[in-house]
């Protein structure tokens, strides 16, 4: 075998290993409220808001609320930016990150608004 | 609308008739089925033509019957966005689609479909299968047939209307040039099909040549534009996010690219047979899988993007499945007859170097595929999960180091022989960019993987600048190649600046005052404005510290009907050295709306929160002469301090003023409500007070505007490169015409 091949062989092994270690790290699984709390890595957690909940420190900019997840259970969210506009109007809340003690701390918080591309009831 | 779908079918039952007549035409060699299939192409392509102008017929007219139309369309909208609520909706995009195929189609059979049936064989199957599903969605249904609680024969009166993200310049253009592209795919798999099926395995490329350039331009065209309409109007500061939609595009350019390339090869060495026979059967494929992960809803809930939940994930499984299987079997069937020579010797020959960077861009868009399926397989063994957007970052970067090593280093090597002859000119493009990256780290270039991919790119640029020129003062359509290497690497340069250096900055802005940010500059949140588009935008006023230029930033913010959300548009101020980008995030509205009102009689009580109000009586007073008379309402409000009750006496007052009634606010004690008297009737003996609950989240204040301030580095290097390398290939594609 050249040398040539053996060289290019190593470099994709290396790069295979690589991207494989990489997926495995960086895979974000949906969880329940209850898997999050005992997960250490970034997880995302699906859920709705419960009204009212919502508290904007202005000094800090930080932005707190409670979140219910699909089972029902309730949990408290600090999300280190402002608060997305349209969160009153979400249907559904997204939220990706870890807990830190007994809050849920969001890197980041995604909100799914109703009929985003498709029109509603517009499915035969 | 029974003309529509009548359309559709007959254009289907011609797309079949077709498909099988050139297949037989291939079999018996027999002209008169050649004639025939060529029959069914065109009448398949008078049924799509026909859907095309049907549906923008129905558009225009405003036939709010028409399922499509209802959905996607209103009365309000301008003529440019009637244009592009042609492709608002699937059934639309598939049409779009179908109608590039049948352009494609008419332009093989008149090159060289008579002596290579099996290309439009291959070509009309996929035709066919796109209008078996828009048989099955049809652009065409009345709102009756999808709405079964529409009564048969109904007109409603306007249309739900356009996305308002969709109603943007951009959009008008951006979707039809990606879909060019997108369905441009399929020609190259085409023509691979056919040679593996005839057995000729050298002469399509010469024809998937160009087609395959064509592909490149246009799907990167797209990529491109889609990107700067994200970074002009979606305000979340970037112009690249992984989404699933994205990479649904993404990742067919990054196979197009590599099969290119790869072609470029076989066309000089007869090299990379297999591979590009390959490529060119991953490239559709992967279109395919696209349009099954971003149409089916299996990503809904990974993606803002995505279509809902469609019915068509049948359709668009066996899509997949079937072309997939097709191809594989028919290249494993050919790839032992294949004998595909040698076509470099030793490292240092340009196919060698063109290899490595054919190997990052493959190696990309493999990965990124298998990232943008995370949710499919993981949901297999358990949890669906998506991945970070990390993955693909990290991925990106030893990726970027061989790429742009290859395309420096390639086009100083001679062809089929390792000979290192232009040392120098390497080793003086070396010595410039590395002037030139010292500068940068000068300028604060700091991280270091920051600073070998500035340098290897400037390096590149270097060297293909140079390579270009001295083309463009012989064939000026030559250099398009090297012009698209320069413009790939100044677009890294532009992404590393633009991310890795973009400091952003979030600030709470109090109505009519400037607040100071890191950026040194102030800016004052003045009012909204409404722009003529009926979308509101936030006045902004930055103002230098150091007293230089000021301006005026209007970013979009505004409520809208359709999606029942607040619209947020960034204000761009575009430098050449950086990009000074506003973003509005939350409106605050200074006075707390949470008022209550309680209406009481003499004597009575009533809660309110956490606070007993009871009325005693008004009080009429007249103190002074010229003193307009005003009532006080006598009020004695219980608060709980340390579990006891505690009562104190509070006398809000309403005056006549100017013949205008006012009225004034009085604070309970120890407590943050305060009560205002909304009216009153003094016979009646009754008072309305308004109630206001203490704000818990913020003082009572003016209006607040909280924006986004970041700043993007060199981000015009990343959209000028674009520019460049868009021209490139388009040069590149020019000059396979001055052969032609």
């Amino acid at each position: 075998m050249k040398p040539k091949y053996i060289v290019g062989i190593v470099i994709i092994a290396v790069f295979v290993v690589f991207a494989a270690i990489n997926l495995s790290k960086s895979l974000t699984p949906y969880v329940s409220v209850d898997q999050a709390r005992k997960s250490d890595s970034v997880v995302q957690v699906k859920g709705q808001r419960v009204a009212g909940s919502e508290n904007f420190d202005i000094q800090h900019k930080i932005f707190q609320f409670k979140m219910r997840d699909e089972n029902g259970q309730e949990f408290d969210v600090v999300y280190n930016g402002v608060k997305p506009a349209n969160l009153e109007e979400a249907k559904e809340v997204v939220v990706i990150g870890r807990f830190n003690g007994s809050r849920f701390e969001a890197d980041q918080l995604l909100v799914k608004c109703p009929s985003k591309y498709q029109a509603e009831g517009a499915q035969s | 609308m029974i003309s529509g779908i009548l359309a559709i079918s007959i254009a289907f039952v011609a797309s079949t008739v077709a498909t099988a007549a050139y297949w037989l035409y291939y079999k018996e060699n027999d002209e008169r089925f050649y004639n025939l299939a060529n029959r069914g192409f065109a009448i398949m392509g008078v049924g799509v033509i026909f859907s095309v102008v049907l549906l923008y017929f129905n558009i225009f007219t405003h036939n709010f019957q028409l399922d499509y139309v209802y959905s996607y369309t209103s009365t309000k909208l301008s003529t440019y966005y009637l244009i592009s609520t042609f492709w608002a909706g699937q059934q639309g995009t598939f049409l779009l689609w179908l109608m590039y195929a049948t352009v494609f189609g008419i332009i093989l059979i008149r090159t060289v479909a008579k002596k290579q049936p099996m290309v439009m064989f291959f070509l009309m199957l996929v035709q066919s299968f796109l209008l078996l599903i828009l048989l099955k969605k049809s652009p065409f249904s009345m709102i009756w047939n999808v709405h079964p609680d529409a009564a048969v024969g109904m007109m409603p009166a306007d249309g739900r209307g356009l996305n308002p993200l969709l109603q943007n310049p951009w959009m008008i253009i951006h979707p039809p040039i990606m879909f060019v592209g997108y369905s441009s795919t399929v020609v190259a798999f085409s023509l691979a099909l056919s040679a593996m099926v005839t057995r000729n395995f050298q002469g399509w490329i010469k024809t998937a040549r160009p087609w395959v350039l064509f592909t490149t331009l246009t799907l990167g065209t797209g990529v491109i534009m889609g990107g700067y309409w994200s970074y002009v109007t979606l305000g979340w500061g970037g112009y690249w996010a992984w989404d699933p939609v994205e990479n649904a595009s993404f990742v067919p350019w990054l196979f197009t690219a590599v099969l290119l390339h790869g072609l470029v090869i076989q066309d000089r060495q007869k090299g990379l047979v297999k591979t590009n026979l390959f490529l060119a059967g991953l490239a559709f494929i992967s279109v395919l899988w696209g349009s099954f992960l971003t149409r089916s809803g299996v990503l809904a809930d990974f993606s803002v993007h995505s279509f809902a939940e469609s019915d068509l994930n049948l359709y668009l499984i066996a899509l997949v499945t079937f072309f997939s299987g097709i191809f594989i079997y028919q290249y494993f069937k050919s790839v032992k007859l294949i004998d595909s020579p040698r076509f470099a010797e030793g490292i240092f020959s340009r196919e060698s170097f063109m290899l490595i960077g054919m190997m990052s861009i493959l190696f990309t868009g493999i990965t990124v595929f298998i990232g943008t399926s995370a949710p499919i397989y993981t949901g297999l063994f358990g949890k669906p999960s998506n991945v970070s957007q990390n993955f693909y970052n990290t991925i990106s970067i030893p990726v970027a180091f061989f790429m742009l090593l290859s395309m420096a280093i390639a086009p100083l090597l001679a062809w089929k022989i390792s000979d290192f002859r232009k040392k120098g000119t390497i080793g003086l493009s070396a010595a410039a960019a590395l002037l030139v990256t010292a500068v940068s780290v000068a300028l604060g270039l700091t991280k270091p993987v920051s600073i070998v991919l500035v340098f290897l790119s400037i390096f590149a640029i270097v060297i293909n600048s140079k390579v270009s020129f001295q083309f463009l003062k012989k064939i000026p359509t030559k250099s398009g190649a090297y012009l698209s290497h320069v413009g790939i690497a100044m677009m890294v340069i532009g992404i590393i600046t633009s991310s890795m250096y973009s400091t952003s900055e979030k600030v709470t802005l109090p109505e009519g005052q400037f607040t100071k940010t890191q950026f040194g500059y102030d800016i004052q949140f003045v009012n909204f404005v409404n722009n003529p588009d009926g979308k509101e935008r936030a006045k902004l006023l930055v103002k230098k510290e150091d007293g230089g230029e000021n301006y005026v930033a209007l970013p979009q913010f505004y409520f809208s009907d359709y999606t029942q959300s607040y619209m947020v548009s960034p204000h761009v101020k575009v430098g050449m050295a950086k990009d000074i980008y506003i973003s509005p995030i939350s409106f605050i509205p200074g006075e707390k709306s949470d008022n209550q009102q309680v209406e009481l009689t003499r004597n009575s009580t009533q809660t309110v929160g956490d606070i007993k109000v009871t009325f005693n009586k008004f009080d009429v007073s007249n103190h002074m002469e010229n003193a307009p008379t005003s009532v006080k309402a006598d009020l004695t409000i219980a608060v709980q301090e340390n579990s006891n009750w505690k009562d104190y006496s509070i006398a809000p007052a309403m005056w006549m003023e100017n013949g205008k009634l006012e009225s004034d606010e009085a604070a309970v004690p120890n407590t943050g409500y305060k009560i205002r008297i909304e009216s009153l009737d003094a016979s009646q003996g009754m008072v309305r007070l308004a109630v206001m609950k203490p704000s818990t989240d913020q003082p009572a204040g003016p209006n607040v505007l909280a924006v986004e301030v970041s700043e993007k580095p060199l981000i015009s290097i990343l959209w000028f490169g674009a520019l460049v390398f868009i021209g490139g290939v388009g040069l590149t594609l020019a000059d396979r015409f001055r052969k032609a």
